[in-house]
C-alpha cells in the first residue's frame, strides 16, 4: 500500500516535472537601453543616460568652431580687404593727375553741359574714376579671387570643426566601444546607427557648395565707381555741387572772353585770314587760359579732393567688409547648425526612438 | 588477524531484516525531485536575484554537498587507515579525519555548488536538460537501490554506503554526460565561421546578464568557456584539421559537462548522505 502510493506520488512528481520544465521563462536581468552607433567603422553600444551628454558637447563643439572660425575668417577677411584696396589707393595720384588735366578738365564740363540739360552727365566722371582706380587695377578679379579664398577658408574651418568633433567623439566613445557584430561582412546591420554617413555625407554635399562664391549682393560686380564719388561727395554735396557748376560756367565764360581778347591780340590782320588767325590764336589762348585755371583749381584743391576720395574708399572697404562678414557668418552658421541639428536629431533618446518606431528594426537595444 | 577484531570485517550488529535501500526508493526519488525543483525555482529567478540571496542559496548547497562528500571522505580514509594501520596505532586517531579533510571538502563543495547552480542558470528553461536531470534522479536512485541489494550481504557495512554512493554517482553519471554530449552534438550551433575570437567572446559574455556580480561573471566565464570549445571546433573544421585535434575540442566538452554532472550527483550524494547506513558512522 505505502508502495503503491509512493509510486503514484513519484509518479506524479515526474509527470509534473516533464510537462512543467518548459512551462515557465527565465527572468531577464533588467538592462539599460544602448544605442548601437558605427563610428569611423568602429561599433558602439552607448547607454541612453549618456546620450543627451553627448548630444550637448557636440552643441557646444560646434558652436565654439563656429566662433573660432568666425574670428580667423574676420582676420583673414581684414587682410584681404588691406591687399585689395591697396593699389586702388595707390592709383588715387594717376587718378587725380587726370582729373587735373585738360582731359578731365574737359571731361568734367562736357559732364557739367549734359547734366544742365537734363541727361546723365556725370557718368562721365565716375566712368572714368571706374576705369582709372579699379579698372586699371584689376578690381574686380581679386575681388573675386577674395570671394572664393574666403569661402573656401569657411569650408576648410568647418572641416576643422568637423575633425575635431570627430576626435572629441572617438575618445568619449571609447570606453563603450565593442567588437563588430557577428556576420557583419555578410549582411547591414540595419539596427546600427551610422555616424560616419552623417558626417562625412553633409560633408560631402557642402564641399561643393562651399567652393562656390559666398553669394554677396551684388556679386555680379560692385559699382565701386558710383560708390566712391556718392560716398566722396556725400558730405559736401550740396555746397561742392554748386560750387563745382558755379565753376563750370565761370570757367566757360571766363575762357570764352579771356580767348576772344587774346586773339584779337595776336592777329592783326582782317578779313577771312583773320577770322582763321582770330580762331587759332583764340583756341590757342583758351587752351592756356584753361591750363592756367585747371592748375590753379589743383593747387587750391587737389588736397581736399584727394582726401574726399580716400574716405570714399574708406567707405567702399567698409561696406565691403560687412557684406563679406555677414556672408562668412551666415555660411558658417549654416554649415555648423546643419551639423548639430542632425547631431541633436540622432542623438536625442526620443527623436531616435521615433525614428526607430518608424524604421521598424529599432536602433535601441534592450540587452 | 587482520580479520579478528576488525571493524571493517565484523560483522555488524545489524538485523537481518533491516530493509535494504529499495524500500527508501520513493522517498529517495521524492527528496531528490524536491532538490531538482528547488534548483528549477532558482534558474527562474536566478539572473535576478540580489547577492545577498545568491550567496545564501550557494552556502546552502554547498552545506549539503559537504554533508555527503565530509562523511564519505571519512568512510574512505577509514577505510584506508585499517588497510595500512594497526588498530592500536595512534595515528588511527590522528588521521581519522578532522579539520584538515573538512577544509579540502568543503573547499570542493563550493566550487561544485558554484559550477552547479552557474550552470543551472545558463541552461535556461531549456526544458530537455531538465528532462534528463529528471530521469537522472530516477536512474540515480534506482542505481543506488541495485547496489545497496547487490551489496547487503558482502560488503562491509561501514565502507557499505560509500560502494552505493560511488555505484549511483558513477552510474547515473555515465548515462548523464552521454546523454548532454549527444545533446551538444545535435543542438544548432552559431555561426562563428567568420568571427573573429574577440567577436565570439565578446557576443557570447554579453548576453549572459544578472544582478548579482558573481552570477553575472560567472554565466560569462562559462559562456566564453563554450564559445571558445564552438569556436574552435568550426575553425579547425574550415581550416580541415586531422580528427584527433577536434577530438580534443571534445574533451573540453566532455570536462565541460563532466563538472555539472558530477556536480549535480553531489548534490543528490549529500541530499542522501546519511540514509544508507546501518545506524553506525
Amino acid at each position: 500500500m505505502r508502495h503503491g502510493l509512493g509510486a503514484v506520488v513519484i509518479c506524479a512528481l515526474l509527470a509534473a516535472g516533464w510537462h512543467g520544465a518548459g512551462a515557465f521563462q527565465q527572468r531577464e536581468a533588467p538592462r539599460e537601453a544602448r544605442l548601437h552607433l558605427v563610428f569611423d567603422g568602429t561599433h558602439y553600444r552607448v547607454p541612453q543616460s549618456r546620450l543627451p551628454e553627448l548630444q550637448a558637447r557636440s552643441g557646444i563643439w560646434f558652436r565654439q568652431g563656429a566662433t573660432l572660425g568666425q574670428e580667423g575668417l574676420e582676420a583673414r577677411l581684414e587682410r584681404g580687404m588691406v591687399r585689395l584696396f591697396e593699389p586702388v589707393e595707390n592709383q588715387l595720384p594717376t587718378f587725380l593727375d587726370w582729373y587735373y588735366s585738360l582731359g578731365g578738365e574737359y571731361t568734367r564740363l562736357s559732364g557739367w553741359a549734359l547734366e544742365t540739360l537734363g541727361f546723365e552727365g556725370r557718368a562721365l566722371v565716375v566712368g572714368r574714376t571706374e576705369e582709372l582706380l579699379f579698372e586699371e587695377t584689376d578690381f574686380q578679379a581679386r575681388l573675386a579671387a577674395l570671394e572664393r579664398g574666403l569661402a573656401t577658408d569657411a569650408g576648410r574651418y568647418a572641416q576643422r570643426t568637423l575633425k575635431g568633433w570627430r576626435r572629441m567623439m572617438r575618445a568619449a566613445l571609447a570606453d563603450y566601444e565593442v567588437p563588430p557584430p557577428l556576420n557583419h561582412s555578410r549582411e547591414n546591420n540595419s539596427r546600427a546607427l551610422d555616424l560616419d554617413v552623417l558626417s562625412s555625407g553633409v560633408m560631402a554635399g557642402e564641399r561643393g557648395r562651399l567652393e562656390n562664391r559666398l553669394a554677396l549682393s551684388g556679386a555680379g560686380g560692385i559699382a565701386t565707381g558710383a560708390l566712391v564719388w556718392r560716398a566722396a561727395t556725400r558730405a559736401a554735396v550740396a555746397s561742392g555741387g554748386r560750387a563745382a557748376a558755379a565753376r563750370g560756367a565761370g570757367r566757360v565764360a571766363s575762357r570764352a572772353g579771356s580767348a576772344a581778347l587774346a586773339g584779337l591780340g595776336v592777329c592783326g590782320a582782317t578779313g577771312p585770314l583773320a577770322i582763321g588767325c582770330g580762331l587759332v590764336a583764340g583756341t590757342a589762348a583758351w587752351v592756356s587760359i584753361d591750363w592756367a585755371m585747371i592748375e590753379a583749381d589743383e593747387w587750391a584743391n587737389r588736397d581736399k579732393l584727394e582726401r574726399r576720395l580716400r574716405e570714399g574708399l574708406d567707405d567702399v572697404r567698409h561696406d565691403l567688409k560687412s557684406q563679406f562678414s555677414r556672408a562668412l557668418k551666415q555660411r558658417l552658421e549654416k554649415l555648423n547648425g546643419r551639423q548639430r541639428a542632425r547631431i541633436r536629431n540622432t542623438l536625442t533618446p526620443l527623436e531616435t526612438i521615433k525614428k526607430a518606431a518608424t524604421q521598424g528594426g529599432g536602433q535601441m537595444e534592450h540587452g | 588477524m587482520l580479520c579478528q577484531n576488525n571493524p571493517m570485517t565484523m560483522t555488524s550488529p545489524v538485523r537481518l531484516h533491516t530493509p535494504p535501500e529499495q524500500h527508501r526508493i520513493a522517498r529517495h526519488a521524492a527528496l531528490l525531485l524536491i532538490c531538482v525543483a528547488a534548483l528549477w525555482l532558482f534558474m527562474l529567478q536566478g539572473r535576478v536575484l540580489a547577492a545577498g540571496w545568491v550567496v545564501l542559496i550557494w552556502m546552502v548547497v554547498t552545506l549539503v554537498m559537504l554533508r555527503g562528500l565530509f562523511l564519505r571522505a571519512r568512510i574512505r580514509r577509514r577505510a584506508w587507515r585499517s588497510a595500512y594501520l594497526y588498530p592500536e596505532s595512534p595515528w588511527n586517531r590522528r588521521l581519522r579525519g578532522g579539520l584538515c579533510l573538512f577544509i579540502v571538502q568543503l573547499i570542493k563543495a563550493g566550487v561544485l555548488a558554484a559550477v552547479l547552480l552557474l550552470t543551472v542558470v545558463r541552461i535556461g528553461a531549456a526544458p530537455g536538460v531538465w528532462r534528463l536531470m529528471l530521469v537522472a534522479v530516477l536512474l540515480f536512485v534506482l542505481a543506488r537501490a541495485r547496489a545497496d541489494r547487490v551489496f547487503w550481504r558482502d560488503a562491509s557495512p561501514a565502507y557499505r554506503p560509500e560502494l552505493v554512493a560511488r555505484v549511483g554517482q558513477w552510474g547515473a553519471g555515465v548515462v548523464l554526460v552521454f546523454c548532454l554530449l549527444l545533446w551538444a552534438l545535435v543542438q544548432p550551433q552559431p555561426d562563428f565561421r567568420e568571427a573573429t575570437l574577440e567577436q565570439v567572446l565578446w557576443h557570447v559574455t554579453d548576453r549572459e546578464r544578472a544582478v548579482s556580480v558573481a552570477v553575472e561573471k560567472g554565466t560569462q566565464w562559462l559562456a566564453a568557456w563554450q564559445g571558445l570549445e564552438q569556436w574552435v571546433v568550426q575553425q579547425i573544421t574550415a581550416a580541415d584539421q586531422p580528427y584527433w585535434v577536434r577530438a580534443g575540442v571534445w574533451v573540453s566538452v566532455l570536462v565541460r559537462q563532466s563538472l555539472f554532472v558530477v556536480s549535480l550527483l553531489v548534490l543528490f550524494n549529500g541530499v542522501l548522505a546519511g540514509r544508507l547506513h546501518d545506524g553506525r558512522r
